[in-house]
């Protein structure tokens, strides 16, 4: 099926009332989670999973992802009006939204920003529809070497992009990797740091990992903070840009989108990433840098962009690959699995109403997006109303639920608590979550890869430098450790010689 | 401040009716009362998950709950097996297993559950067909080409299965036995990922069950020989390993199994529907399409098909020097 033929099948699956039913609810969901601070896409779709165990795999992605780009949509309201980031991909847009708000144009600010979502999140959705039936063939190319020298490649991503200290981030794909071990082995079933307990035989589940990481902990580090925010009280009365505004847009949006479409794929990269590196470029190539963090319409056209156009992109390594190249992805990853569907190379050919259906409806949902943002903006600031008392509470509700229901286990739930207590401690002493749940998703991809190759070649670690693939892969590794230790050793020789 | 109360009490409630919506009923009625959930130990698109997923759909109609599968691939199967241990023994979770995991898997690996003791089988209900499969650009016709190209270059020729002590991995181990090839075996965690290696070019053979039916309808693959006692009615050119004079026939049944301290009357219920599914005209005609063949075997058939095969196989893999002993104890 080419691209054009594939995407009107999409859309015929898309179209489907309950998958446009579940496409809505999804996109009216992920912008709640984006508005509200303490709960971003990643807690959300771990906590959603198991209400979809009963519909149709199609159905059941369909509004993950939507809730995905709802999500990407929705964290700039509560960035620009009340200066909280909703998610982590919007914790740029603050700067020069809330600035934008406090100057009485708060309405352009979330106009720019949801016209910057939309027209990025369809290029993304383009390069996806055209890239990934074709990569799909050549991936199909890439065996267990390939897979474990691009994997590889990912992990140096990870650690290459990681925001903070390197060998923090180092240290947490590490543990992940780590945590990955527990349970039977995936060969031979020997038993790895199970203690003989019944309940680490199939190892921890990235459900309760993630929703401790990212939604308790979370909850935790909100309790810290005494003073309520404050929702500016701001008349929306214009959501559309003025022409000149438009105009000093148009090339922020531009570079955010491509900034977005790459950043999406990289391993380690994703929608976060994109939006700090599209606001410093356009800061550096600004004729009027000194205005940005004072209500620069760029510097929220430009993040608001990029995040769109990661989201639509992330999903190219997954659906073609199977390697989800973040952590939203990973879950989404588990949420494949749990519906009985391997994303991967033969996805396309062998369920192409989800490949098709999920690329279709995330351009319905661009759509939806586009149409129900704007004049539900004043009912998503109510939202942010609830007190804090009440809506924490809530959250924390959720993530029970959600650690207990996906296997009705209660070890999940202590499993759950746990990892909140270590997210909590982590974010304390400025060690990222990312790298440690990309670790443990991609842990056992690697380590089956890595002793399948070995297995294939008898033992001789030759065979990751004989296939051209794996080769680059490595290669491109080398390059990424090699740069930062180059870089540190020049700056250190000139400030010796200074 | 008045409005705002209400408004808060408003979305409180609002979130406490989708709460319960969600919570399962903490009160006991009458089994079963929610969705009941079958793990399967290898990835989706398999044999063992295809088969699982028809009898489910026609068993969801006689329990009147969704029934539904989930996938828990590693260790052969074994790692569905030992997520069944750590399940409350309610009747809400089964899983789905090749009673070859219990046997041949069993008995080279040490697993973390006694294979006679730790579950009741519910259910024996289908056969799987496996074969021995090429990608349609190979050079091999037969399955004596292919034997004979390995012979030339031992060591070179890789192939894919579903596990390491799986039936799949068995049949090759035997033809390896009796034409004295070195073959390196690469092991999958079920045979759709096998399968994608072969497409892919990344092994030269594999061994594998029913998800090889499309591939080989589609050209993409070719069928050397399969290991029914029979030739199968869908490929009749296709030779048995026995014709071939390989003593090798598929010995494995899929089953459903749960917790053995599971309550006689929950099992009795669950022995009910999956029996009158397994006889739906729904489930035997998608068997039909995935090339499976129906069996039927109740829980103490199933027992004692166990007890006989873990003997029957235990002196095959000693005489074949696999293992000197079982690595598990079955009781």
């Amino acid at each position: 099926m080419d691209a054009l033929n594939g995407l009107f099948y999409g859309l015929s699956v898309a179209f489907e009332l309950h998958n446009l039913l579940l496409l809505l609810a999804g996109c009216l969901l992920g912008t709640l989670v984006g508005v509200l601070p303490g709960l971003g896409p990643v807690g959300a779709i771990s906590i959603l999973l198991p209400l979809t165990f009963q519909l149709p795999p199609a159905g059941a992605i369909i509004m993950l992802a939507g809730i995905y780009n709802g999500a990407m949509y929705g964290g700039s309201t509560t960035s620009i009006l009340i200066n909280v980031p909703g998610e982590a991909a919007s914790a740029v847009t603050c700067l020069d939204g809330y600035a934008m708000a406090r100057h009485g144009q708060a309405g352009q600010a979330l106009g720019i920003a949801v016209f910057g979502s939309f027209i990025a999140g369809t290029v993304g959705l383009i390069g996806l529809q055209l890239i990934g039936g074709p990569l799909s063939v050549l991936a199909l190319k890439f065996g267990p070497p390939e897979y474990f020298a691009i994997i590889l490649m990912g992990f140096t991503f990870i650690v290459y992009l990681a925001q903070g200290s390197m060998i923090k981030a180092v240290l947490m794909a590490l543990a992940g990797i780590i945590l990955s071990l527990i349970g039977l082995d995936p060969i031979t079933s020997e038993q790895r740091f199970t203690f003989g307990n019944i309940h680490l035989f199939e190892g921890i589940g990235v459900v309760p990992l993630a929703i401790g990481l990212f939604g308790l902990a979370e909850v935790f580090a909100n309790l810290e903070k005494t003073a309520p925010a404050r929702v500016l009280k701001v008349r929306i009365r214009n959501m559309f840009p003025s022409r000149s505004q438009w105009l000093q847009a148009k090339w922020a949006i531009a570079r955010g989108t491509v900034i977005g479409f790459f950043m999406g794929i990289l391993p380690g990269g994703g929608p976060v990433l994109s939006t700090f590196m599209a606001y410093g470029v356009e800061k550096r190539v600004s004729k009027h840098p000194e205005k940005f963090g004072h209500g620069a319409i760029e510097g929220v056209a430009a993040p608001e962009s990029a995040n769109n156009a990661a989201a639509s992109t992330s999903f190219i390594p997954l659906m073609t690959l199977g390697i989800p190249p973040n952590v939203v992805l990973a879950v989404l990853f588990g949420a494949f699995m749990i519906h009985g569907v391997t994303p991967g190379p033969l996805l396309m050919t062998q369920h192409p109403e989800i490949f098709w259906g999920v690329i279709a409806s995330m351009y319905l949902g661009n759509v939806i997006l586009l149409i129900l943002n704007l004049p539900l903006i004043p009912l998503w600031v109510q939202v942010l109303r609830i007190p804090d008392k009440i809506l924490y509470p809530l959250i924390v509700l959720f993530c029970l639920l959600g650690a207990y229901s996906i296997n009705n286990s209660v070890f999940d739930i202590g499993v759950m608590i746990l990892f909140g207590v270590v997210g909590y401690l982590l974010n304390k002493f400025d060690f990222e979550a990312a790298p440690m749940i990309l670790g443990f998703v991609l842990g056992p991809m690697f380590e089956v890869n890595l002793r399948r190759s070995l297995l294939m070649s008898q033992g001789s670690f030759a065979i990751f430098v004989e296939r051209p693939i794996a080769l680059v892969a490595l290669i491109i590794c080398i390059i990424l450790i090699i740069l930062p230790i180059y870089q540190t050793i020049r700056k250190k020789r000139s400030y010796v010689k200074q | 401040m008045k409005n705002n109360h209400w408004f808060s009490t408003g979305i409180v409630v609002i979130m406490l009716i989708v709460v319960s919506l969600i919570c399962p009923d903490s009160v006991k009625a009458e089994y079963p009362d929610r969705s009941i959930t079958v793990l399967v130990g290898f990835v989706p698109g398999g044999s063992m998950d295809l088969s699982a997923r028809a009898l489910a759909k026609s068993a969801e109609k006689i329990l009147g709950q969704p029934v539904i599968i989930e996938n828990k691939p590693g260790g052969t199967g074994t790692v569905a097996l030992a997520a069944l241990l750590s399940q409350k023994p309610d009747g809400y979770t089964l899983c789905a297993t090749p009673s070859s995991v219990l046997i041949r898997v069993s008995q080279q690996q040490k697993v973390p559950f006694k294979p006679f003791t730790s579950f009741k089988p519910v259910i024996g209900f289908t056969e799987p067909q496996l074969g021995i499969v090429v990608k349609n650009d190979a050079p091999w016709k037969t399955l004596k080409d292919l034997t004979g190209y390995a012979a030339k270059n031992p060591g070179k020729v890789k192939y894919a299965t579903t596990g390491v002590g799986s039936t799949t991995h068995a049949a090759v181990e035997e033809i390896a036995g009796k034409d004295k090839l070195q073959l390196i075996h690469v092991p999958y965690k079920g045979s759709m990922e096998a399968l994608t290696a072969l497409l892919g070019g990344h092994v030269e053979f594999a061994s594998l069950t029913s998800e090889l039916v499309p591939a080989v309808k589609s050209g993409q693959a070719r069928l050397l020989a399969v290991m029914s006692e029979k030739r199968s009615p869908k490929y009749p050119d296709v030779p048995t390993m026995k014709e071939l004079g390989y003593d090798f026939a598929n010995d494995a049944v899929f089953a459903i199994v749960a917790p053995s301290d599971i309550d006689p009357a929950v099992m009795k219920k669950l022995e009910g529907a999956f029996t009158a599914a397994a006889k739906s005209r729904e489930y035997l005609e998608t068997l039909d399409r995935i090339n499976m063949i129906p069996v039927y075997y109740d829980g103490k058939a199933f027992d004692s098909f166990l007890r006989k095969h873990w003997k029957i196989i235990n002196k095959n893999l000693i005489a074949s020097g696999a293992i000197k002993e079982a690595a598990t104890k079955p009781e």
